[in-house]
């Protein structure tokens, strides 16, 4: 699969902080990708660096084999509305669809009144005075209707009750089934897009700490759970990212793939597995990674 | 090109900026002049700078221009340049019709006897010197003069923030002084007011057009690495 976006040894150097740290990663043509970490790890910048909004540091963006900054043919063919986007003075939802109309080449202006009525967005009320969540929809439909070949979603359902985020999904995969683009969805609620990412990407304080399918990434981790002693012997020599003590019981999360083998010792050993969730999975690698990052400090003196 | 078009068609989306409260402070300062000039008992010429009112406001329009629709343009994918050109385009679009506006205005004043009190608010006269296209002319540079103005310093804020903004407004302040007192020590300000005048409305207004086009380029080189 080709990639739509090429990023290549990004960084993003703030006065006194490292947003992105050397950052190299594709997004694949025609696929939802989950852009997933936590707040500050720097998603929105990579994203506002890709449609060119920001600047980077060091390092390129390639968007369909072209750098996209004051690139009016590239740049048509993406849309990002950031999560804190601002909107003109005294606009109302009206006239920023208007204006999406106008330069988003595949606008679908029925398919944006019909989200307009799903997510009940008054349409006669000016976007200053718009609740969080009905702000967040605004967004979430011009980035949806705008059918740009390559859109961002920048935390889209903040604010959004539980009914308007399963419209927001929902709706996106239907018209990404009919109309394939390639989607980067950024979000800290990673079970609730697990069903909807085919590619993951974790960022994590500046850098790219996870770059796999959806599918593979669900295998990679298996909690053990058990008698301590039956389950340190078989952890060990292996990754283990996470543990949960409880008395002689011992939860522990191992990385990589189980073979038939290991199986048959786990069964041998009397041993449970769990399947671990993509959100815990990506929480305990992105917990795992500043430990590690911790430890590595403190060795430094030597 | 059309997608600087469609820069100028989003400027207009919200009217309020560009048109409605243009035309609210025109009228409002009209109305309120003619109203003192109607208290004042002298049959003398009466002479009021209210008019002006609107012109200014442009520096306002022009800020507004950059701080409330730049970052809103970045949403819809426009490239820094096609944004300023489209900017500029629609404070000239806007500034040609208060243009008109002041000149309609202006004759009516004229035909009126200054709207029967003696009155002068639009100086139609003092702008072109009896020539209607030259007075259009006058007001629409500097209608467009006070846009870019405040498109540029809006910018310049946006830009590298409150320290930058300062800096900017003391190095031109810098600039006019040294100015100021380069031709107060050489005698020269007989030989300036000769100039000014001998340049006339549309020597000045010309002057004022290439002083835009400096803002605008100046404009385009900062905002190509401003961020919304």
């Amino acid at each position: 699969m080709t990639a739509a976006i090429e990023v290549d040894h990004l960084t993003k150097r703030y006065r006194e902080t490292l947003a992105l740290d050397d950052v190299t990663v594709g997004f694949a043509e025609n696929t939802i990708t989950g852009l997933l970490g936590r707040n500050g790890a720097g998603k929105t910048t990579l994203m506002s660096i890709i449609t060119a909004q920001n600047f980077a540091t060091h390092g390129t963006v390639r968007v369909f084999g072209r750098e996209p900054y004051e690139n009016a043919d590239v740049l048509s063919r993406m849309c990002f509305v950031r999560e804190s986007q601002q909107y003109q003075d005294e606009s109302k939802p009206h006239h920023a669809f208007a204006a999406a109309r106008m330069f988003f080449a595949n606008w679908d202006q029925q398919l944006a009144e019909s989200l307009v009525e799903e997510f009940r967005l008054p349409m006669n009320r000016t976007i200053k005075k718009l609740s969080r969540g009905q702000l967040s929809a605004v967004g979430v439909i011009i980035g949806i209707a705008s059918r740009a070949e390559v859109t961002f979603f920048d935390e889209p359902y903040l604010g959004l009750d539980a009914v308007a985020r399963q419209v927001f999904y929902d709706r996106l995969l239907a018209d990404y089934a009919e109309h394939p683009r390639t989607i980067v969805l950024s979000s800290h609620l990673i079970d609730e897009i697990a069903h909807l990412v085919e590619n993951v990407v974790v960022i994590d304080d500046g850098r790219i700490i996870v770059d796999t399918d959806a599918e593979s990434l669900r295998g990679e981790a298996t909690t053990i759970v058990g008698q301590r002693s039956a389950v340190e012997t078989f952890t060990a020599g292996r990754r283990v990212i996470h543990t949960d003590a409880l008395g002689n019981t011992l939860a522990a999360t191992v990385l990589g793939a189980l073979t038939e083998a290991d199986r048959q010792a786990l069964a041998r050993a009397g041993l449970d597995t769990e399947a671990v969730s993509l959100q815990q999975l990506v929480v305990r690698m992105t917990q795992h990674a500043h430990q590690a990052q911790t430890t590595t400090t403190k060795g430094a003196p030597r | 090109m059309s997608r600087v078009l469609d820069v100028v068609r989003m400027h207009l989306l919200v009217r309020l900026t560009f048109v409605t409260l243009p035309l609210i402070i025109l009228g409002g300062a009209f109305l309120v002049t003619l109203g003192v000039f109607a208290l004042i008992p002298s049959d003398g010429v009466k002479i009021a700078g209210s008019g002006q009112a609107a012109l200014w406001y442009f520096l306002s329009v022009g800020a507004m221009a950059q701080t409330r629709t730049f970052p809103f343009s970045q949403a819809m994918s426009v490239t820094r340049r096609d944004f300023l050109l489209g900017t500029m385009l629609t404070g000239l679009l806007s500034s040609g019709v208060l243009a008109a506006l002041y000149v309609v205005l202006g004759l009516i004043e004229n035909a009126t006897g200054g709207w029967g009190v003696n009155g002068r608010i639009y100086f139609i006269d003092d702008f072109g010197g009896g020539n209607v296209a030259v007075a259009f002319l006058a007001y629409l540079v500097i209608a467009m003069l006070a846009f870019t103005i405040g498109l540029t310093f809006a910018t310049i804020y946006k830009r590298f923030k409150l320290l930058g903004l300062w800096a900017a407004i003391a190095g031109v302040l810098v600039v006019l002084l040294v100015t100021v007192i380069a031709i107060t020590r050489a005698d020269a300000w007989p030989t300036v007011a000769e100039l000014v005048s001998d340049a006339g409305p549309l020597g000045l207004s010309a002057i004022g057009a290439v002083v835009i086009a400096v803002l605008g380029f100046v404009d385009l080189r900062v905002l190509r690495r401003t961020q919304p």
